[in-house]
């Protein structure tokens, strides 16, 4: 047995174990105050989004194309029922529009999705790893906080400003119709 | 004759000498034929007759004595002898008849033959009165007075027969001496005179010869001359002819080495163009079972490739599974985020709810982990694979190149293997006739030494013409002044 397989074997193990003290571990055990953020990338940046701010994350849905309409508005999509306009989150950030994102997440409290480029995973950091941007960026005005993570600084997209957004641009789209 | 040769002039002298040598032969042997004759009729006729003569007066005296022995004795026998010795006076006196040629010397005998008779009867009667009883002095008396008168008449004619017989040997004698003078006085007078004509003959011939070889002598002289100027000229010729036979033999033989070293290298050549050639098909050998190596490799080659694109389908095929577990673990992990999302919206009733989502999450997050490495090693695999193959393929280019490489390095050992056979028949070829040109070279420098060692001989052979010729001048200067010593002074 060489050296890669006994990482395997070593690795399966550690995995295995995790999951038993995952069952063995008590509910409520204490644990530090912590955050959870979804890690996303937008235009090639890291971002990250809160998870009390999206009411779902979906990858590789059914859209219908929407011609004519905002250039963030890109998409329509059925999700339980409910048609739900898809905008470009990279349009709404400042980045060129991307040639075809297939994440998207559906914002907390409002009929919107957020299509973006690529779901990089969920993080969970400490509180303490959540500071917020010292002077705001012109290039990023949905952004005000940053999660530090081990190799990089993603900044964190308020999605509720986004929303807010995206009703301004409807709202000076509406009088028009 | 004036056109006769030396030999024949001569021969002809010495004719005419061994004809007059012959005339005074001949002349020389009838006059010794005549002295003989006369000497053999000296010997044969008158001194025979005087040696019968005295034979008959040996036998008279024999008888005489018998006759008295019987007288004396009267013993037969005497009378036997005494009668035999009779007949043998009576034979000898037939024979004296037969001899004498004259009358005067057949009365003699006659007169011989009787007084025998008379003395013979005188003697029987004296022999008869004997055999009586008669007394020896009557005897006695009786025999001197009848026997002794018939003896002394006998003995008279016997002498004067006898005396008659040596004056005719003395004549005969004288003129026998007679004839042998003559004879050497006529042997005498023809060799002169033969000699004097010989001499004549002689000088005449002498004179003849003497003038035709003064000038023969002369053209001798001359030709000597000329001989000898010649000789001097084919001397200095075949000196130098020896020189340059030296000098060509010394060539030839600096030639004749070299030949020799040129067969010796010849003979390394084709050694080591053979030696090349055993390698070369040596080589030619190994490069036909390291072809068959490399086809051989490039087989198993073809077949590590086939394995190799095989293993990479099956990485493919991975992918693809890899892709769906990836797939999977991703949707799962969107699962466990959207029920995080609704447990944190279910407020403390979803706690519970959120922790096993998240465990889901987790769980999710690293089979996500472990597909990206299971995703980079099929990577690494496939690029391995992409690798060997790209090696393989480039292995397999240079197996075909080294395959089309070593094809044409066995055409190459194939020609080369030729091209040596080819050095090495032509080497032979150059080695055969080196061997002949040095046997050439050999037979050339022999007959150059032939030639050398005949120019030398020439050289001393004109030498000795020109000492020769030397010494004719010298001889024909002499035998001119013997010939002609007024046109040598």
């Amino acid at each position: 047995m060489n050296g890669d397989q006994r990482s395997i074997a070593s690795k399966a193990a550690e995995l295995r174990q995790a999951f038993d003290r995952s069952f063995a571990r008590a509910a409520d055990a204490d644990r530090p105050p912590s955050e959870d953020l979804l890690a996303i990338r937008v235009g090639g940046d890291a971002f990250a989004v809160r998870f009390a701010e999206v009411a779902g994350v979906f990858v590789d849905c059914k859209l219908a194309p929407l011609p004519g309409s905002a250039p963030q508005l890109i998409e329509l999509t059925a999700l339980k029922g409910r048609v739900l306009p898809v905008y470009d989150l990279g349009a709404l950030l400042g980045y060129p529009a991307a040639a075809a994102a297939r994440s998207w997440l559906v914002a907390a409290g409002a009929p919107v999705a957020l299509a973006f480029d690529r779901f990089d995973g969920h993080l969970r950091v400490a509180r303490e790893a959540v500071t917020p941007r010292r002077s705001a960026d012109a290039n990023q005005p949905f952004v005000d906080e940053a999660v530090r993570t081990e190799r990089l600084i993603r900044p964190i997209i308020r999605v509720a400003s986004v929303v807010e957004a995206i009703e301004s641009l409807a709202r000076r789209a509406r009088p028009a119709e | 004759m004036r056109h006769w040769t030396f030999g024949q002039r001569i021969g002809a002298g010495f004719a005419v000498t061994m004809a007059l040598a012959v005339v005074i032969g001949i002349v020389a042997v009838v006059a010794l034929r005549t002295v003989v004759a006369s000497k053999d009729r000296v010997i044969d006729v008158d001194a025979r007759l005087l040696i019968l003569a005295e034979e008959l007066q040996f036998m008279r005296e024999t008888k005489a004595s018998e006759a008295r022995g019987f007288l004396l004795t009267r013993d037969e026998a005497y009378l036997a002898a005494m009668r035999n010795a009779r007949a043998q006076f009576a034979e000898t006196v037939e024979r004296l008849r037969q001899l004498v040629a004259t009358d005067e010397g057949r009365r003699l005998v006659d007169s011989v033959a009787r007084a025998e008779e008379e003395h013979q009867q005188a003697l029987d009667q004296v022999i008869a009165l004997r055999r009586t009883d008669a007394p020896i002095e009557t005897v006695s008396r009786a025999f001197d007075t009848q026997v002794g008168p018939a003896r002394q008449q006998l003995d008279r004619d016997i002498q004067s027969f006898v005396s008659r017989e040596e004056d005719r040997l003395r004549q005969a004698e004288l003129a026998s001496t007679a004839d042998a003078t003559a004879s050497i006085t006529l042997v005498i007078t023809v060799t002169v005179v033969l000699v004097l004509l010989g001499s004549v003959i002689s000088l005449l011939l002498a004179r003849v010869i003497g003038r035709q070889i003064g000038t023969a002598v002369g053209q001798v002289q001359s030709s000597s001359s000329e001989l000898q100027a010649a000789a001097n000229q084919q001397a200095t010729g075949a000196r130098e002819q020896a020189t340059a036979m030296n000098e060509i033999s010394t060539t030839i033989s600096e030639l004749l080495a070299t030949s020799r070293q040129i067969t010796e290298s010849a003979q390394r050549v084709a050694q080591i163009a053979a030696d090349a050639v055993r390698s070369a098909r040596s080589g030619e050998e190994t490069v036909e079972t390291t072809q068959e190596s490399i086809a051989g490799i490039r087989r198993q080659v073809d077949l590590i490739v086939t394995h190799m694109l095989e293993l990479g389908r099956k990485s493919q095929h991975i992918g693809s599974v890899l892709d769906i577990i990836s797939e999977l673990a991703e949707q799962t992990n969107i699962l466990a985020i959207n029920a995080t999302i609704e447990a944190a919206g279910a407020g403390d009733a979803g706690r519970r709810f959120a922790i096993v989502a998240d465990e889901i999450r987790k769980l999710a997050d690293r089979v996500a982990g472990s597909t990206k490495e299971i995703r980079s090693l099929i990577d690494d695999v496939r690029s391995a694979v992409n690798t060997t193959v790209m090696a393989t393929e480039t292995g397999s280019k240079a197996v075909d190149a080294g395959s089309k490489q070593f094809g044409q390095v066995t055409a190459s050992l194939k020609q080369i293997a030729g091209l040596i056979a080819t050095t090495t028949e032509a080497a032979r070829e150059i080695e055969l006739s080196t061997k002949q040109q040095a046997t050439a070279v050999e037979q050339v420098n022999v007959a150059i030494a032939n030639v050398a060692q005949a120019s030398r001989e020439t050289e001393a052979s004109s030498s000795q013409t020109l000492q020769t010729a030397s010494q004719l001048a010298g001889l024909s200067k002499d035998l001119l002044r013997l010939v002609q010593p007024q046109a040598a002074a």
